[in-house]
């Protein structure tokens, strides 16, 4: 069966919709908070920022993926192919990854340089 | 060395805020896209459009040709204020979801363009382009799409009233979430005490095939988890000598079955009747009555179109799919009246009955219609495509995909449909239904 780009996105539309609004509304503070950090770049130690970000990234996207099969009502222990694990590993990385770039901003604005 | 050229900081300023607001609004319009599809290049017609059903397939059709037309009027006739997504209803009956999951309302799919008649039709009057509701109502058309749905003949199997689902040792995971949510009560005892569990399946098409070959391998696993399997001794009673019917897959049950799981297979035991106060099954087999006293017994009812179908002008009038409507398999016309179309459960076809069969069809239907309605080539045709994620424990699944060829035809390559994998189980369990919703918003 076949889907096409906007059906595969209106597929995932479906599935966040329960949770669009209040995730609409954490995109819209979190972009807030970033022309926030833009604007006082100058006074943030953006790698320290970056790499805190990424930290937690990480640590929330092995969580995801070990979590992943729970949530479905199995166990890790029925992963069985290449395909199971690729699967969760992807889960992991771009959860990981939307978990960092939500996290960065209100975390950058804490991450002063010394004077 | 710092940049304190203020023209410098200004412009970066400028530049990042651009971007995001760029981007903001290509989301947003992405998004508004997705939420909001306009009509590009409708269709200018006065044509009255009556579909007969408003589930999957009505649904999806209504909102497709509310779209691809401007100017229809297109009528909707359904009692039913309730959606059910129907291929939940296996989870349900085997303790993994709650029966409020597969509930929805009717009212969030309906096409704002669309009437919608709370009512139900009770006789199709196709020479005269009328259907008569159940409300003494008569309702005319230009072109009529058919997707009522099937009926459970539960009559049909002497003793059996859907009432005793859920007593008695009875489950039968169609027709109701209650009934769904019933068995599992019935499967739970069974699984707690062991004993003897029957697992049937009627002869002729039933939706969704792959339920009762799901219901039994998720209680065997039940029944491992909860450390009854010793106790217990599980049938599979088919009506004749096919557990599915692509051949694959058929070959594949016939080993796991006894070989993997213990299930034995009773070939030829098309249940007749049973005697629930005596937990007793009687089947019609070739060397005579066999009756089979049982702890446990999921039954499943023989199934057909409407009474007004099956017995009516619209269905098979002879061959093999007489008691289904008659459409041609490929285009879904109606092959005695050009101006009807049928798809969903309803129709009489080789293969089908699944809601991804459903969302293959929505699309030749609406796309047909509309070339009717334009005196034009028929552009489409269904394949036959049709797909049962068969799940063989709760956490893995084979997801079997075919077409009319009955050869396999699967989406993703890299899934063995032979192998159970989380990786389906994870498709079946969390991203159907919400293929299902956006199919029902006529966006796949």
């Amino acid at each position: 069966m076949e889907f096409s780009i906007l059906g595969i996105l209106a597929v995932v539309l479906e599935l966040l919709r329960p949770i669009l609004a209040p995730m609409a509304g954490l995109i819209v503070l979190d972009l807030a908070l970033l022309a926030v950090v833009v604007g006082r770049h100058r006074r943030l130690n953006l790698a320290r920022g970056i790499r805190t970000a990424a930290v937690i990234g990480v640590l929330l996207g092995v969580a995801a993926a070990l979590y992943f099969p729970v949530w479905t009502g199995a166990s890790l222990t029925q992963l069985q192919s290449l395909i199971d694990y690729i699967a969760i590993i992807a889960a992991g990385v771009g959860i990981g990854f939307a978990s960092a770039c939500a996290v960065y901003p209100p975390i950058q604005l804490f991450m002063r340089k010394s004077i | 060395m710092t940049d304190s050229n203020p023209t410098n900081t200004s412009r970066r300023r400028f530049l990042a805020g651009s971007a995001m607001a760029a981007g903001a609004a290509a989301s947003g319009l992405g998004g508004g896209a997705l939420l909001h599809s306009g009509r590009a290049s409708a269709v200018s017609t006065n044509a009255r459009i009556v579909i007969v059903g408003a589930g999957a397939a009505g649904l999806s059709i209504a909102k497709r040709l509310s779209r691809q037309l401007d100017g229809a009027r297109i009528t909707l006739i359904d009692s039913r204020e309730i959606h059910l997504y129907q291929p939940g209803l296996t989870l349900v009956a085997t303790g993994v979801w709650q029966p409020d999951h597969v509930e929805d309302r009717t009212g969030r799919y309906v096409p704002d363009q669309a009437d919608w008649i709370r009512d139900d039709v009770v006789a199709f009057h196709p020479d005269s382009n009328q259907v008569e509701t159940a409300q003494g109502g008569r309702v005319d058309y230009d072109y009529l799409v058919v997707t009522t749905g099937l009926q459970l003949n539960f009559d049909e199997i002497e003793g059996m009233d859907p009432a005793l689902i859920g007593s008695n040792g009875i489950g039968c995971v169609y027709a109701s979430p209650q009934n769904a949510s019933r068995t599992w009560e019935a499967a739970h005892q069974y699984i707690d005490n062991g004993g003897v569990g029957l697992f049937t399946r009627p002869p002729g098409p039933i939706k969704c095939a792959g339920a009762p070959l799901k219901v039994t391998m998720l209680i065997e696993d039940e029944l491992q988890n909860n450390g009854t399997r010793a106790q217990a001794e599980m049938h599979y009673l088919p009506p004749g000598e096919g557990l599915f019917s692509q051949p694959d897959i058929h070959d594949f049950l016939k080993r796991y079955f006894p070989e993997q799981r213990d299930v034995a297979i009773d070939w030829n035991h098309p249940l007749a009747a049973i005697d629930p106060a005596n937990r007793r099954a009687t089947f019609d087999t070739p060397q005579g009555s066999r009756t089979i006293d049982y702890d446990f017994i999921h039954v499943v009812p023989p199934m057909s179109a409407p009474d007004m179908i099956r017995y009516g002008d619209l269905g098979w009038q002879q061959g093999d799919f007489q008691g289904w409507m008659e459409v041609d398999q490929y285009s879904m016309q109606h092959r005695r009246y050009p101006n009807v179309f049928g798809a969903g459960d309803v129709v009489g076809t080789p293969v089908g009955k699944t809601a991804a069969s459903v969302k293959a069809q929505a699309p030749v239907v609406a796309d047909n219609l509309v070339a009717v309605i334009e005196d034009r080539e028929m552009p489409m045709e269904w394949t036959g495509y049709t797909s049962c994620p068969l799940i063989t424990e709760q956490g893995q699944a084979m997801l079997v995909e075919f077409d009319f060829s009955l050869e396999m035809t699967p989406s993703f390559d890299f899934l063995n449909p032979f192998e159970p994998q989380w990786a389906p189980w994870f498709l079946k369990e969390r991203m159907l239904h919400a293929a299902y919703n956006a199919m029902l918003r006529g966006r796949v």
